[in-house]
């Protein structure tokens, strides 16, 4: 017979109590010179944790504290425990090495999804939204923009007549908007706009770099990349927050890294979706896809000194500038200058304002 | 007669690696039942982290259940859903101010009622050896003490400040039982007040390295100023002996822990933060810990604690 430490449950007062247990009928009888019990075990709470075993009463304040291995091993098997408390002891037993194990298994699951699942589900979910929410969305956006932006009204007008020349294979409606800004850059908004910054339209020497260029920004607007963006950030973020439901707040702060990370790869693998449909669309027109090239390899050139606003959201890795080279040889037929395109680009360098440089 | 001062031993036994197996095991729970697990997962820690800790060689016992959080949990839900339901319905109807205005509104009336709902389910589901501790602040006054509170720090700029976190912390120290053992704070506003003013100013002239000093006075003016009164000229002190270096000690390793572990070494950070309350917190008086009486009710309506969860309240 062994000694347990039992408290009342009236005060902290400890009592030593000597017991023994039943446990084919789920008993556990313990004595004090001054008194004696009899519990039923399943009547209680078991709790096992630092070397000892907790019994408390379901229906009332005692607690008694064993610490006899033995006994402690014989009175947790002999409980009817549910099977999920079974195994979820067996989990806990496990020891660090498959805890480590589980962890990493989890981790590989959540990363798989986040990469492989989440993507396709959310290109899906952008192929069931209607059009008309790109629209909207972008129509939003554009106006608010416009508000802190100046418009170089002449050259707006001569870079919509050139987009007009180009063909598209996309019923979708571009408006082309000149902004007067130092910044070397271009975006495309999910109704069609494509604003270019005076900073970048400066820099092309020919027309087959802007149509590049103009081709790479309706590509975008083609393939909904705006919304395969925002879709996938969104889903990739309620995805995210429901693994992590704040069970470990650092391994949230982790995981919204591993996204950003992410999310830069998605884009990336975007740009070169755009880049390829560009290229398409220039032969289709009947313009040398070595524009692509030409326009890359100048802005390129240029992020010796800064890195161009253009390179940070189209960052231009080697990979694709060889792309471009490869689609440039593949397709070098000869191709005829476009005179109405020549001409209106013509008109576009003639009329570079210089206003706002100092 | 006075009765001599002996000190209570107060240790934390976990040890990381248990920890790191329940959480590891509770995340995978959760994901599998897609969340629902949750308020089982968290019972599982606190019984862990209070069962680990041993006050006078006997360890705190945690009764709260999954269950009882759960049912807790899907109460705070349907609070948010008539919350968010009514600021759709104000936002629909095209009264989008009104319907903002709602929403914050109810979430700052519900951080004072979650505090309390907190504290009573906490401290009720918590013993040692085998008596309860137990939380008898009054809701409406809590309430009615914290909007006061909270109004003189808004038109004081943020001044009223400390004096807020210090009446918080006293309204809520002060209506702690154990048994039938009182708790006390001691600290006042004004100190706390200068305490953060030259930490704050120390800070930013040492380059953050007061910091680790400026840390330690804010732990040692919450334990020092708490006292545990018994019947009768009985009672006890606590007292933080942690010095800047430990501090330093801490929560540096902490961080490089979590750095270099990727976030994996969290249980070990948790277990490292209760061993150094456990060191670092003296427990003095001549209460006999073997006479404490059971006087508190039992209270297992877990509401208040899911609520403080999805606000992301942190017990003090």
């Amino acid at each position: 017979m062994n000694t347990a430490k039992y408290f009342n449950g009236q005060s902290t007062t400890p009592f030593e109590v000597v017991y023994e247990y039943d446990l084919v009928n789920h008993l556990i009888h313990f004595t004090h010179h001054s008194f004696s019990h009899t519990w039923d075990i399943q009547e209680c709470y078991l709790d096992y944790s630092n070397q000892q075993l907790s019994i408390s009463q379901k229906n009332g304040d005692g607690q008694l504290f064993l610490i006899d291995k033995v006994d402690i091993k014989a009175i947790k098997s002999s409980t009817k425990n549910s099977t999920f408390l079974l195994y979820y002891q067996k989990l806990i037993d496990a020891g660090m090495g498959a805890h480590a194990l589980i962890m990493l298994g989890i981790v590989g699951i959540i990363l798989f999804s986040n990469f492989y699942v989440i993507p396709a589900v959310a290109e899906k979910a952008v192929d069931l939204l209607p059009t008309s929410y790109d629209k909207s969305l972008g129509n939003t956006f554009y106006d608010e923009y416009l508000d802190y932006e100046t418009v170089d009204s002449s050259r707006t007008e001569l870079a919509q007549a050139f987009m007009n020349e180009l063909k598209f294979d996309s019923d979708n409606e571009y408006i082309v908007t000149v902004v007067e800004s130092n910044q070397v850059n271009a975006f495309a908004l999910p109704n069609g706009a494509i604003v270019v910054y005076s900073g970048l339209l400066d820099q092309l020497e020919t027309y087959e770099e802007f149509a590049a260029l103009l081709g790479h920004e309706a590509a975008h607007v083609n393939l909904r990349h705006s919304m395969k963006m925002l879709c996938r950030n969104l889903s990739t973020y309620i995805f995210i927050s429901a693994i992590f439901s704040d069970v470990n707040g650092v391994i949230s702060v982790l995981a919204e890294n591993a996204h950003q990370l992410q999310s830069l790869t998605y884009s990336r693998s975007l740009e070169e979706e755009a880049d390829h449909l560009s290229a398409i669309t220039m032969v289709e027109n009947n313009i040398d896809p070595v524009g692509l090239q030409n326009l890359f390899e100048k802005l390129a050139q240029d992020s010796s000194s800064y890195i161009p606003e253009f390179l940070r959201t189209h960052p231009i890795s080697e990979k694709r500038i060889e792309k471009a080279i490869s689609f440039a040889e593949q397709e070098s037929t000869s191709y005829r200058t476009n005179d109405q395109l020549f001409t209106i680009f013509e008109k576009i360098r003639l009329t570079k304002t210089n206003s706002y440089e100092e | 007669m006075k009765l001599l001062n002996k000190t209570y031993p107060l240790k934390y036994n976990g040890k990381g690696s248990e920890y790191f197996g329940i959480i590891i095991i509770n995340w995978l729970l959760t994901i599998v039942t897609l969340g629902i697990y949750y308020p089982w997962a968290k019972a599982k820690q606190l019984k862990y982290l209070y069962s680990s800790t041993n006050f006078n060689d006997d360890a705190f016992t945690f009764h709260g259940t999954g269950n009882e959080m759960f049912k807790g949990f899907i109460k705070a839900l349907l609070i948010f859903a008539v919350i968010y339901g009514v600021f759709f319905f104000l936002t629909i109807n095209e009264y989008p101010v009104a319907g903002i205005l709602f929403l914050y509104a109810a979430i700052i009336a519900l951080l004072p009622i979650a505090i309390h709902g907190s504290y009573r389910y906490r401290m009720s589901r918590t013993t040692w050896r085998g008596v309860r501790f137990g939380y008898r602040g009054d809701r409406k006054e809590f309430i009615g003490n914290f909007f006061k509170w909270v109004f003189f720090t808004i038109i004081t700029f943020g001044f009223y400040g400390a004096w807020l976190t210090i009446n918080l912390r006293k309204y809520v120290i002060e209506h702690i039982r154990m048994g039938n053992l009182k708790f006390r704070y001691i600290g006042n506003g004004t100190d706390f007040f200068i305490l953060n003013l030259i930490g704050y100013l120390l800070t930013i002239l040492t380059l953050g390295i007061y910091s680790f000093w400026w840390q330690r006075d804010l732990f040692a003016y919450f334990v020092d100023n708490i006292r545990i009164d018994g019947e009768e000229h009985v009672g006890a002190t606590l007292k933080s002996n942690a010095t800047a270096g430990d501090f330093f000690n801490l929560l540096v390793g902490n961080i490089l822990i979590l750095i270099f572990t990727l976030g994996i070494g969290y249980a070990w950070v948790v277990n490292r933060n209760m061993v150094f309350g456990a060191k670092h917190i003296i427990i003095e008086g001549n209460i006999n810990f073997d006479r404490v009486q059971q006087t508190e009710d039992d209270y297992r309506d877990a509401t208040g604690e899911d609520v403080g969860d999805i606000l992301d309240i942190d017990l003090i």
